[in-house]
């Protein structure tokens, strides 16, 4: 049993490091693993080891094995991507394909590196480039920015795709009472009413001349919008008669008011 | 009359580091046995310098990419198991490019002072 181990533990050691000669093949750019695995293992197996001995050509086997995955690990993130084929004048069997691990990423930094030697070389250019593009990015980014918050960007309200607004001309007139009878009467849609309008204020902070609208009770309902505080318009508050009420706008109640919630219920006209 | 010839020559012609000049050079003497280790061994026995095959086939792998060199995959052998052998073929460009650098040793040496170099060398050491 002893002798058995002894001669397998022999034979192992005359035979080329199999992990060693699996590292090379495995790690080398195909096709090229395999041969050079593969020119290892022959100059292991002719030269190195009849004249050295085993063991010390197991450690020239290994020291071998280790610098060429040195080798192919620099290539396969630093270097040159080799041609797909090649166009081969050599007669013989077909000529092999391309490598296709770490092409694209040592191709990628090969495009980096190039790109920043180009940019130390001619700063000036750079700096022109450069300016540019920051120029024309910016430009891009500002009519961007506009176009999206002005027709890109839904309206804040609900379902603001179903909402239509309609100004009266004088092919189209239209005052209070058509709007109050299309809210009256219409069946498939609602209509709310408005008219811009300035309102004086006095009391707390002085006197001053608010920019506001005069709505239709429905107004609120029909955007699907609520205050943050208090209640929104009901359909009593549009009756004849009905006491006049008003929502302030979060830039006024803040400004004027100190953002006091207290504000709800309280006369300010 | 190597003034006359170096303004033959053209300024941008490609040059040959060393160890690609000497890759080449074992690729030329191999003939059509030229592969990976073949190449290796030529050069140590040539120039006596230990050469990693990692470094070789890296080199022969660049000739290649600057068509100084053509390869193919071809017979495998019992103690490769059963792996192909890559072997390397000297191209036109190759040549070429070899003989340019034989020339500009040649040019660069001649007319040189050796027994000035050497006194130099020897006073160096």
């Amino acid at each position: 049993m002893s002798g058995e181990a002894a001669g397998k533990r022999h034979e192992n050691r005359t035979v080329p490091p199999r992990l060693a000669s699996w590292l090379v093949e495995r790690c080398w750019p195909k096709p090229d693993g395999e041969a050079v695995a593969g020119d290892l293992d022959e100059e292991f197996l002719l030269y190195v080891r009849p004249r050295r001995g085993a063991l010390p050509a197991r450690a020239w086997y290994w020291r071998q094995a280790l610098m060429a995955l040195g080798t192919a690990l620099k290539r396969r993130f630093f270097s040159k991507p080799h041609s797909l084929v090649h166009q081969s004048k050599f007669h013989g069997p077909p000529p092999f394909k391309g490598r296709s691990g770490g092409a694209f990423v040592s191709r990628l930094l090969q495009d980096l590196r190039y790109a920043g030697r180009g940019l130390r070389a001619r700063p000036l250019i750079s700096l022109v480039v450069i300016l540019t593009l920051a120029l024309g990015i910016g430009a891009a980014t500002s009519v961007f920015s506009v176009v999206h918050g002005v027709i890109l960007d839904p309206l804040p309200y609900q379902q603001p795709h179903r909402l239509i607004k309609l100004y009266p001309d004088q092919l189209l007139p239209f005052g209070t009472p058509a709007v109050q009878y299309l809210e009256d009467h219409a069946q498939s849609f609602e209509v709310a009413g408005w008219t811009r309008s300035l309102f004086p204020l006095t009391g707390q902070g002085g006197p001053e001349d608010a920019r506001g609208a005069r709505v239709f009770a429905s107004h609120f309902s029909l955007l699907g919008a609520r205050p943050a505080l208090g209640r929104a318009f009901q359909p009593q508050d549009g009756r004849p008669g009905a006491p006049p009420v008003v929502i302030l706008s979060h830039a006024l109640w803040a400004r004027r008011y100190g953002s006091d919630p207290s504000i709800v219920g309280r006369t300010i006209l | 009359m190597p003034a006359e010839e170096s303004k033959e020559s053209k300024p941008d012609e490609p040059l040959l580091g060393s160890f690609e000049e000497l890759v080449l050079l074992a690729v030329a003497h191999l003939g059509g046995r030229a592969y990976g280790m073949q190449v290796r061994r030529e050069i140590e026995r040539r120039s006596g310098r230990s050469t990693a095959i990692g470094a070789v086939y890296a080199t022969l792998d660049r000739m290649e990419d600057k068509s100084y060199l053509a390869s193919c995959l071809a017979e495998t052998a019992k103690e490769r198991r059963g792996r192909a052998r890559k072997y390397y073929a000297l191209q036109p460009q190759g040549a070429q490019v070899l003989l340019r650098a034989q020339k500009l040793r040649r040019q660069m040496w001649g007319e040189l002072d050796l027994a000035a170099l050497r006194d130099t060398a020897e006073a160096e050491s």
